[in-house]
């Protein structure tokens, strides 16, 4: 009985018996544990600031309500990412792509806001196109190299995979939305990175990437204020008042919250209203400024966890296109804690990225903890089953 | 299991491909990602040290000046009050508009222009304050004062029309007597870089109100007293949040007792007004024109205490015209070399030989030399040619014949002095005694007499030392010649003085040689009246002369304005029985320019309370022009009915 399946299990070599072994490879043995509890105490860490930096407007728990709302929806999202084998996507991606382009295209008849269409109205919950747009992407990409085995070996399938990235990008633009835009870009250089694209091939890319932004800047393709925010990323005091004034007034949250910082709910910067959008794009100050160093510092780690978590299950996926799908999300999920922060403490420009999980937005909140569902599911599936 | 529609691969290879042959590959590739990531949290952790850790105390404080404004509470001047306690200036809340530059924004033309419209003043005008003002471009520069409540009302009611324009009230200075010492009280204005550069450290900002003359300036820090500030919370907005956060009450100004007798002051303006009037119609007898007498200056002074009980000067000014910013025009004027600067407070600015007044200290000098004594004689012939005088004559103003010191003093007779200086220039190189500039020095003049005022002139003693300095560019001016000395001695020539350093060298005779430094402050009182603090009097010098020749002089003083004097007729009818007065004519000449009028006086001789000085420049003869005014002034502190026609007396 106990040799009667010769093949993997040798007695001589396990010492446990088959039917443990069985119950370790069974998929929610293996979910990892700290990738899920890295994600949850950034989106509580979040609900909380979010509490924090909007106690002051009226009502004081409306932003608190509708993000705890979209807590507990992102956790049944997070659920049904992993409830399927994630394998089941490949035969969509690319209903899944076209669908996302499709939202893309309707969302530019969406009546603007602040001079741009991101937002299709619904009016309870206005999601935006882009952020699924990007998850197409990561998964149609996904999907595409590893049909190559990882290896572009043409040229022709190079431009094709970026040509998956471009369209999109194109869309994203005309809504506006620059810094969408750019992650999506930077996503897709680093998918072909990873996924077997040639020096030569990276290097032309980044050739043809610099002269196209010198002429977009020459050709005046850029609005003037996105222009100007990059430019004063470069030179933050040259205009306090206007497009430099959210980094200044963001800086001097976060220095002045020092080592143990203000005291949640006592930042003053956040209270008073000197940080702009401090609910979304600048939550991270208002973590500076009242939780200190201390607590800037615990939500740095808490990412850098769930991105070393996140890193481990690409690494360990059992197929390609798992292995590629866990990189393209670890890039998403990066280059958005990059420039965020990054922006915050004004070395990154302000490009109106929002922090993952912290910030407060349903759409990426649910995008982000799909995301998280779908690692997780990539990564409790990492060994090839039925044997 | 999985569908895969026009698939190359067969669906087991894609799925279960796992990429073997790029294993290696695909580990580099991710660890290099990996790196990237690693190094990407790196430089946000350090960011963030530096930022909270490194330079947090920095960035606390921006929060700080963020959360926290600072509003502040002007302290209200301290008022100026005569002797008797009466106020010569004090504090009235006016009606004012105000601009503040900053709030303007891209605006300024139009808030300019309807500002020109509704308060009927140029653009140009309202530009130029704006522009002129030193303040920061958050504090608020004044456009007009005493604006009328209807405009006050409308820019209020239109205040979105008017960004950063401020109807409201300011407490400005008010001049009950607009004219009344103003040279003693002085102006105020804005301060001047120079000046807050120098006073940053007492609490001046740009844009401060200071006093710029007179006892304004000499106490602005006692008047403007410690401003107040309350601190606030605000919001981005500026709107305020919660309650004070501190608060710093301000200190009200100490009240300036002056030493000057209101009505003693109204009274000496009024003589000296008169007095220059009465020079302007007297025909100069050495040119076809009538005495210019360009400006006045009249000190009346307490010997004993040093207290200047009136002190004016003719040209004078409207203090009024500067409350709320002189206008352009005003201003203009008042520089105007036309007008003779009606800013200068000219007893202590003007420079003037002081001519026979000064022949008080060349007798001094010689009794106290033993070279002479007071009943020494000289024959006046009109002419003086001894010694080097042979081919330079030098010509008494008369022609006294036989006089001695005393007489010489009463009749003012210069054949006497230039005698006397010419000995004193004898004794010159030969190291005996005193100099004749040393004893001048020793009788004050030639310095500040270091009374509580800006802008006092030290006045010139000349000396051959000084000669050598004063034309080191053109050596053959250098030599110091008998004529030199000669000239001193009658006080003319290269010497000067100021009229308040003629009044202060008389105090000192008047006091038996002792020197009580003029000035104008009693005291300093506090809002509730209790003195803060009391002006103590300050002998400066004491002369250690023989007191017989200081009575003999004297005595030879109030001959001058009796029987024979050169100030007789001018007193003709004065109680001098019961009010004994000593005084001396002096009539200065400067080249080019019409006579000086000198008059010194004090009195009661026996036990001196004034001393009273008139100085008209260009005003003729000093018998005839200054002493009437001295008289008039004498009548008033006296309490004396004033006499109708005051004569002048012919001569010196």
């Amino acid at each position: 009985m106990a040799s009667s399946t010769p093949t993997e299990f040798s007695p001589g070599l396990v010492r446990t018996s088959p039917h443990r072994e069985l119950l370790k490879r069974l998929p929610l043995r293996n979910v990892d544990r700290l990738l899920l509890f890295s994600t949850i105490s950034l989106a509580i860490i979040g609900v909380i600031m979010v509490f924090s930096a909007t106690r002051a407007d009226t009502p004081s728990t409306y932003y608190l309500k509708r993000q705890l709302f979209f807590f507990v929806i992102a956790l049944l999202v997070l659920f049904a990412g992993m409830s399927f084998d994630y394998r089941k996507i490949i035969p969509y991606s690319k209903i899944i792509y076209a669908f996302a382009l499709f939202l893309l295209l309707i969302v530019l008849l969406f009546p603007a806001r602040g001079g741009a269409h991101r937002w299709i109205t619904l009016g309870v919950f206005d999601p935006q196109p882009a952020e699924l747009a990007k998850l197409a992407v990561i998964v149609m990409l996904a999907t595409y190299i590893s049909d190559r085995r990882m290896e572009m070996t043409s040229n022709k399938e190079f431009m094709q995979a970026l040509g998956i990235a471009l369209v999109p990008m194109f869309l994203i633009f005309l809504e506006p939305d620059l810094g969408m835009m750019i992650s999506v870009f930077a996503i897709a250089v680093g998918m072909l990175l990873v996924g077997g694209a040639k020096a030569m091939q990276m290097a032309a890319l980044g050739a043809v990437t610099l002269v196209s932004l010198v002429a977009s800047v020459q050709l005046n393709l850029l609005k003037d204020y996105q222009l100007s925010r990059l430019l004063t990323f470069i030179k933050p005091d040259m205009d306090p008042l206007h497009t430099g004034y959210n980094l200044v007034q963001s800086k001097i949250a976060i220095g002045s919250g020092q080592f143990i910082g203000k005291g949640l709910f006592r930042g003053t910067q956040t209270n008073l209203k000197f940080i702009p959008e401090h609910h979304t794009d600048f939550i991270f100050s208002v973590v500076g400024e009242e939780l200190g160093f201390i607590g800037a510092a615990i939500l740095l780690t808490l990412f850098a966890i769930l991105l070393w978590r996140a890193f481990k299950i690409a690494l360990t996926a059992k197929d390609a296109f798992g292995t590629m799908l866990a990189v393209g999300i670890v890039l998403m999920l990066f280059f958005q804690i990059l420039v965020n922060i990054g922006m915050t403490m004004g070395i990154m420009p302000v490009t109106g990225i929002t922090l993952p999980f912290v910030s407060y937005g349903g759409s990426s909140l649910l995008v982000n903890f799909f995301c998280i569902g779908l690692l997780l599911n990539i990564g409790m599936r990492r060994f090839p089953q039925g044997t | 299991m999985i569908k895969r529609a026009g698939l190359r691969i067969k669906p087991d290879e894609t799925t279960y491909y796992k990429p073997d042959a790029a294993q290696e590959n695909l580990q580099k590739r991710i660890a290099f990602l990996g790196i990237f990531i690693l190094v990407a949290f790196a430089v946000l952790f350090t960011r963030l040290w530096f930022m909270q850790i490194v330079s947090g105390d920095e960035y606390k404080k921006k929060a700080e000046g963020n959360r926290i404004r600072e509003i502040s509470i002007e302290a209200p001047r301290g008022r100026i009050l005569d002797r008797n306690g009466r106020v010569l200036v004090k504090n009235r809340n006016a009606l004012t508009i105000a601009i503040v530059p900053a709030e303007l924004k891209d605006q300024k033309e139009e808030v300019i222009g309807r500002l020109s419209r509704l308060l009927s003043m140029g653009e140009k005008e309202i530009a130029y304050k704006i522009e002129k003002s030193q303040a920061p471009n958050r504090r608020a520069v004044q456009v007009k004062s005493d604006v009328g409540e209807e405009i006050v009302t409308y820019v209020r009611e239109h205040q979105r029309e008017f960004p950063g324009v401020i109807a409201g009230t300011t407490p400005v200075r008010e001049y009950p007597y607009s004219f009344l010492a103003s040279h003693v009280v002085g102006y105020l204005g804005e301060i001047n870089p120079q000046m807050l550069k120098e006073k940053a450290d007492k609490g001046y900002v740009a844009g401060d109100e200071i006093g710029l003359s007179g006892v304004e300036s000499t106490y602005d820090e006692e008047l403007r007293g410690v401003d107040g500030n309350y601190r606030l919370e605000v919001d981005a907005q500026g709107n305020k949040v919660g309650d004070e956060i501190s608060r710093k009450e301000a200190r009200a100004g100490y009240n300036l007792e002056l030493t000057v007798d209101q009505d003693v002051q109204a009274l000496v303006e009024d003589a000296l007004k008169t007095g220059v009037a009465n020079a302007r119609g007297r025909q100069d007898p050495e040119s076809p024109k009538t005495y210019q007498a360009t400006g006045a200056s009249a000190v009346v002074m307490d010997p004993k205490t040093g207290e200047i009980i009136a002190m004016a000067s003719y040209p004078t000014f409207n203090l009024n015209d500067f409350v709320g910013g002189i206008k352009e025009k005003t201003w203009k004027g008042l520089n105007n070399p036309k007008n003779n600067y009606p800013l200068n407070n000219r007893a202590i600015m003007s420079e003037l030989p002081p001519g026979s007044v000064f022949k008080v200290v060349t007798a001094m000098a010689a009794m106290e030399e033993h070279l002479y004594n007071i009943n020494s004689t000289f024959y006046c012939s009109h002419v003086y040619t001894a010694g080097a005088f042979k081919d330079y004559p030098k010509y008494c103003w008369s022609t006294h014949h036989g006089v001695n010191l005393f007489q010489g003093i009463v009749h003012s007779c210069d054949i006497v002095f230039y005698e006397i200086g010419n000995n004193f220039y004898g004794r010159q190189g030969t190291n005996t005694g005193k100099t004749l500039w040393e004893y001048t020095r020793e009788w004050q003049l030639g310095k500040k007499t270091g009374i509580d005022l800006v802008s006092e002139m030290d006045g010139r003693v000349p000396s051959p030392q000084w000669k050598k300095e004063f034309n080191k560019d053109n050596p053959e001016y250098q030599v110091w010649y008998p004529g030199d000395t000669v000239n001193m001695a009658i006080g003319q020539g290269d010497i000067l003085s100021t009229p308040l350093q003629i009044a202060y060298l008389y105090s000192g005779l008047a006091n038996g040689g002792k020197f009580v430094r003029p000035h104008l402050i009693k005291s300093f009182q506090g809002v509730e009246g209790e003195v803060v603090r009391n002006a103590e009097p300050e002998v400066a010098a004491e002369l250690d002369c023989d007191q017989a020749n200081l009575n003999f002089v004297i005595q030879a003083l109030t001959g001058v304005v009796q029987g024979g004097g050169t100030a007789a007729a001018t007193f003709e009818d004065f109680p001098l029985a019961q009010i004994p007065v000593a005084g001396k004519t002096g009539t200065s000449e400067i080249a080019g320019k019409q006579p000086t009028a000198w008059f010194v006086c004090f009195a009661p001789v026996n036990d001196p309370k004034y001393v009273v000085t008139v100085a008209i420049e260009e005003g003729g003869h000093g018998g005839e022009s200054a002493a009437p005014v001295a008289r008039r002034i004498l009548e008033g502190l006296f309490g004396l009915p004033a006499q109708g026609e005051i004569r002048p007396s012919v001569g010196d």
